[in-house]
């Protein structure tokens, strides 16, 4: 609890509300490096202060969430970007994953949870990333 | 006539008186006479010139006279002085010194020779002054009177006086000493040391001045002595700044040379050509002990030369001299060496002849290789050992070169691969031995070789007789000694029979993990056929026990259902066990106050205890913060398993609920919580065993208390899973203490769910659709709900639910999982879709593993009872989904009641008020600017914009709490997507607009308030 791996995020939704809450519940879990954006162009205008996490509206008036989505991939990759979405569709969740986002989260009043579920398993697969490196390789009879 | 006296006298006498008086005789002796006047008077005229003469002679004479005597004075003058001037006079005869003449000739030859002199001394005057004037020195003379004689340009210009060498030429020196005095460093005692010097008036040369511009001056004082009388001095000052500077220069690479040489790790000596050593550096004091004091001037023979080898260096040094050859020199030979302690060592030595000036000297450079020499012993073992371990271990090894051709095998490598070493040198080992596609294995593994990478891999390969074999192989890069890659080296295992045990190893635990799958799908079976029996049997017992029975009837239905309680339970145990260990169990996080946890444990279990006729005392400690996160249900389990536990095997006495806190942090507590009994207690080796499985200390004990042999474990693994540990402390014969510790967050009291109130669960009226394949279990339902007034249609599978909706519509459907024809799964979800029903289904199911429960939800129920049921559970979810139809209903007489539930919020937000009315505020802007627009988007029928609009403000709303219309929202933005139904759009949108214009005005009131 004390010692939290500390990540940028950026929260991209028209939705003020949502985002302010959105914001909130990572206040919650102790983060504190939190910028919104209220459209898909202010977010990639602004990749180059290297978020970690970005949880990203879908359902947004400029650019559609999964045009933003596919912009931050091919920007870099190993951005986390979590879709969050008011529409339980299975195809948009399908297409989210399939354009590299990391989760897709419905809103609701679950989400505190599910974004916590997520942030743990983002810590868990970073983990599991720096872990996978091949460790050092014991030489068997070194004496060549 | 007068006639002259004479004349008359001479013709008195001479001439006769006759012609005395001739006349002519007359005339002539008158011109006689005239003429004898004439004489006369001439006569007079001479004597008085001739007295004069005679006057002027004497005076002449007188002068002359005073005259020689003066010269007679001077000559003797001359004389004097020439014998004190000329040594060379005294050499002259006497007799010429009175030669006048000889003497002014002499002396007039010395005048000469004087002159000559005297002109040569001029010009070498006037050449030493050019010299010293153009003499890149600064001359100052100065006589004895301290007055300038002679001073040179230069001296003026290095010390800085501003006057020129004429200007200053009989002046006082001290005059010009202020200048030249801040010229120099100190310049104080430039001064003095003039003063010093002339004080003293001794020679002093070579003295060495400093300028504060870093200049040197080399300054000589000179004084001038002549026979022995000091008549002035002469000072001298040299710029020498170049040669005092190259001098330096000089002394520090002769110092740095001094201290490479000293500081070398080699020791350096040097002998002459006698062998007598010269020079001797610091290293070699260190290494052979001598100091340099002691050995200069010895020779090596009696230093650093062991006995055995003194003749041949004397033998050496003559044969160098004699030939100029020395077989030794110029190259790095070792030889022993002695210290002063008469230790031998081995040094390696190198010895250059050199020359200087003619003088040949033997320049020896030595280093202590002892060191060396023992590494080298010790690396020729280590080589010794490891090529004994390489043979000893059976290890095939190969060295193959860049086109994988084996150039060496060792008799191992031969052995396991059934080849002759004169076979396999030359051979291509994975064209040899590797087939089908391991062989693009290792050529990845040879491309990994050429990249420095080694690795130890697994392959099968074929020996010469055709046999499977699999070998591990270790395999590394092979450079030669300038690093570059010459090939690889393999080592080769034959680990064809561990490989087989692995095979069979690997095929076991598949058969393991089949099992393990088959127990999992056996138990979740076993659960569901077990549980829909005892669903009935519970059931009717419920049911029985509501008849009018006697008393003994009464007893016998009580004690049925307690056993088929305990029933139950062992299945629930044996279920939470399998989801355990299926990794199924999942611990939930929600809000509870901690003091309810424990009383109502307490309360439950008091009765018991009372009736065993033990105390039972809860103690919690007051630093327990109130309001604590965790997963209520998994703990009073906990509880209820350790006190039960306790309860089982104490007989008299008390048990003893504590809980402590061992360490509070700002956002969790660490509790200690302990059950102490004064029961039958056991062996403390035993403790550990309780947590097993079916296990009781004493197989009696089983027999006597029952129990199903799980509750401890299941214990353990919720604590494990709550992350928690568990200890156990008993004493046999005198009780036992079971304490766990686990951490649990700090929640809020905002939080905390409310308990529904009992009264609400009057669910009289309600319309349920009950769809239950089974028909005792429809009875057992169907009984309860008639009890509570309800009406009940039934159904026996998905597809006959849904015919029945399609023509009547209800409160609640209550929706058993597994049944034939449609199960429920697949009727829910055609329920949503294709009636688009959003009645609230509550899933009737006898699995109760997780999965299933997804499953439900997913499909769109909203809730679950696991059969057997409880009654109070299933009216208290019916009432729950059912209740809120009737406060909608109320709305209106609710008016001032608040539409809006800031909870969930305030929870968020922890609290904090600033965050609270933010969202507020964004609330309010928010609705104000939809509404307007969404009903514009309404009067135009474009129902998909209004949509649009609702979709968006859907999760304000959830945020805010408006639960009234939560359901709407859902329906119409759903029904506007549609787009058909333009009545119940506009009618639900109305009713929605209604409420969140009244929520805003109440919200403004809340923020102003």
């Amino acid at each position: 609890m004390e010692t939290k791996t500390q990540f940028k995020f950026f929260i991209v939704d028209d939705d003020v509300f949502c985002a302010n809450m959105y914001n909130q519940y990572l206040v919650n879990m102790k983060y504190d490096d939190l910028t919104h954006y209220s459209n898909g162009s202010d977010c990639i205008a602004n990749l180059h202060l290297k978020p970690d996490i970005i949880f990203l509206d879908h359902n947004m008036e400029d650019i559609n969430g999964f045009e933003v989505l596919k912009k931050i991939k091919r920007y870099d990759p190993n951005i986390y970007v979590v879709m969050i979405s008011g529409q339980e569709n299975i195809e948009t969740a399908v297409d989210a994953l399939k354009y590299g986002a990391f989760d897709y989260v419905i809103k609701g009043n679950d989400v505190y949870e599910k974004l916590e579920l997520i942030i743990n398993k983002i810590i868990a697969v970073k983990e599991q990333l720096k872990n996978n490196y091949p460790g050092f390789i014991k030489r068997l009879l070194s004496i060549f | 006539m007068d006639l002259h006296k004479l004349l008359q006298r001479q013709i008195n006498k001479n001439v006769p008186a006759d012609l005395q008086d001739n006349p002519f005789f007359q005339s002539f002796i008158k011109t006689v006479n005239d003429s004898y006047l004439s004489f006369e008077r001439d006569k007079d005229l001479m004597d008085h010139s001739f007295q004069e003469s005679e006057k002027e002679y004497n005076e002449v004479h007188q002068n002359l006279k005073k005259e020689y005597e003066l010269k007679q004075q001077s000559i003797l003058n001359l004389y004097e002085s020439l014998t004190q001037l000329d040594q060379g006079y005294s050499s002259i005869n006497e007799d010429e010194k009175n030669d006048l003449l000889f003497i002014s000739k002499y002396v007039s030859e010395q005048i000469t020779k004087r002159k000559e002199t005297e002109k040569k001394l001029f010009e070498t005057v006037q050449f030493l002054k050019t010299l010293l004037g153009n003499l890149q020195s600064g001359i100052l003379v100065v006589d004895n009177n301290d007055t300038i004689l002679f001073v040179n340009q230069y001296l003026c210009d290095i010390r800085n006086i501003n006057a020129s060498p004429d200007e200053m030429i009989g002046k006082k020196p001290a005059q010009y000493i202020g200048d030249a005095q801040v010229l120099f460093k100190d310049s104080q005692a430039y001064k003095n040391r003039i003063d010093e010097i002339l004080s003293r008036k001794e020679i002093v040369i070579g003295e060495i001045l400093e300028t504060i511009d870093n200049r040197f001056f080399e300054r000589d004082y000179v004084p001038i002595f002549i026979d022995s009388i000091c008549i002035g001095h002469l000072w001298k000052s040299t710029d020498v700044t170049q040669r005092i500077k190259s001098k330096n220069l000089l002394k520090q690479s002769e110092e740095r040379n001094r201290i490479i040489m000293n500081s070398s790790l080699n020791a350096i000596i040097t002998i002459d050509s006698t062998g007598k050593i010269t020079f001797w550096n610091n290293q070699a004091e260190i290494i052979f002990g001598w100091k340099k004091e002691e050995v200069l001037g010895k020779t090596l023979n009696e230093t650093i030369i062991p006995d055995r080898h003194k003749e041949g260096h004397t033998k050496g040094l003559k044969y160098y001299t004699e030939t100029g050859k020395g077989p030794v020199l110029n190259k790095q030979i070792e030889l022993p060496a002695v210290n002063n302690m008469g230790h031998e060592f081995p040094v390696e030595i190198s010895i250059i002849p050199l020359e200087q000036n003619g003088e040949v000297f033997f320049c020896s450079f030595m280093q202590d290789i002892s060191e060396r020499k023992k590494t080298e012993t010790k690396l020729k073992v280590q080589e010794e050992k490891y090529r004994n371990i390489i043979t000893n271990m059976n290890l095939g090894l190969i060295e193959v070169d860049n086109n994988e051709i084996i150039q060496f095998a060792n008799q191992s490598f031969a052995s396991i691969s059934g080849f002759e070493i004169e076979e396999l040198i030359g051979l291509n080992p994975a064209k040899t031995f590797v087939f089908g596609e391991n062989l693009e294995k290792l050529n990845a593994k040879n491309k990994l070789r050429e990249k420095g990478v080694s690795d130890v891999y697994q392959i099968p390969v074929k020996n010469k007789r055709g046999e499977l074999r699999w070998w591990a192989i270790g395999g590394a890069p092979n450079y030669d000694d300038k690093g570059k890659l010459v090939g690889s080296i393999g080592i080769h295992l034959d680990i064809t029979e561990q490989k087989q045990m692995e095979i069979e190893l690997e095929s076991e635990k598949l058969k393991a993990e089949q099992a393990s799958k088959a127990k999992e799908a056996f138990l979740a079976n076993m659960s569901h056929e077990i549980r829909t029996p005892l669903n009935g049997i519970i059931g009717f017992l419920r049911e029985l026990e509501r008849q009018n029975l006697t008393d003994l009837q009464k007893k016998y239905v009580e004690n049925s259902t307690v056993a088929s309680k305990h029933l139950l339970s062992i299945i629930n145990n044996i279920l939470d066990i399998s989801k355990i260990e299926a990794g199924e169990m999942s611990i939930e996080v929600e809000d509870f106050i901690f003091e309810n946890v424990i009383s109502n444990v307490v309360n439950v279990l008091e009765p018991l205890a009372k009736k065993k006729g033990l105390k039972l005392i809860s103690q919690i400690s007051k630093d327990v913060h109130q309001v604590l996160k965790g997963d209520i249900v998994r703990l009073e389990q906990v509880l209820f398993n350790l006190i039960g536990n306790s309860l089982k095997f104490t007989h008299k006495g008390k048990i003893h609920l504590k809980c402590e806190v061992l360490k509070d942090t700002k956002t969790f507590q660490r509790l200690q919580i302990s059950v102490v009994d004064t029961g039958i207690g056991m062996e403390q080796g035993y403790a550990e065993n309780i947590f097993n499985k079916f296990s009781q200390e004493d197989k009696a004990i089983t027999r006597k208390f029952g129990g199903t042999g799980l509750g401890m474990t299941i214990t353990k693994e919720l604590i494990q899973l709550m992350n928690g540990k568990i200890n156990v402390q008993s004493e046999k014969g005198s009780g036992t203490t079971i304490s766990f510790i686990i951490d649990l967050e700090k929640g809020s009291i905002n939080n905390i769910k409310k308990v529904q109130d009992e009264i609400n669960v009057d669910i009289s009226g309600i319309n349920v659709l009950l769809v239950e394949d089974n028909i005792i279990n429809r009875m057992v339902a169907i009984n309860t709900l008639n009890y509570f007034n309800c009406l009940v249609t039934e159904a026996t599978n998905g597809i006959e639910a849904i015919e029945i909706l399609k023509n009547k519509s209800f409160d609640i459907i209550l929706m058993d999982v597994q049944m034939p024809e449609m199960d429920g799964i697949e009727a829910t979800m055609k329920i949503r879709e294709e009636l688009k029903l959003q009645t609230p289904i509550i899933a009737l199911t006898a699995n109760a593993f997780k999965s299933e429960v997804d499953k439900c939800k997913n499909a769109g129920m909203d809730d679950y009872i696991t059969k057997p049921f409880e009654e109070f559970d299933l009216i208290e979810t019916i009432s729950r989904y059912t209740n809120k139809h009737g406060a909608l209903n109320d709305a209106v007489k609710e008016k001032d009641k608040k539409l809006y539930d800031l909870k969930s919020l305030y929870s968020i937000g922890r609290d904090n008020p600033e965050f609270i009315t933010k969202m507020i505020i964004i609330f309010i802007e928010q609705i104000k600017e939809v509404i307007p627009n969404a009903e514009a988007a309404l009067s135009c029928d474009e129902f998909l914009v209004l949509s649009q609009f609702i979709h968006k403000i859907r999760p304000s709303i959830e945020g805010m709490g408006i639960f009234s219309i939560i359901e709407d929202i859902k329906i119409l933005e759903k029904i506007s997507k549609e787009g058909s139904d333009k009545e119940k759009i506009t009618s639900i949108f109305f009713q929605i607009k209604d409420t969140l214009l009244t929520a805003v005005e109440q919200l403004k009131e809340e923020i102003q308030g």
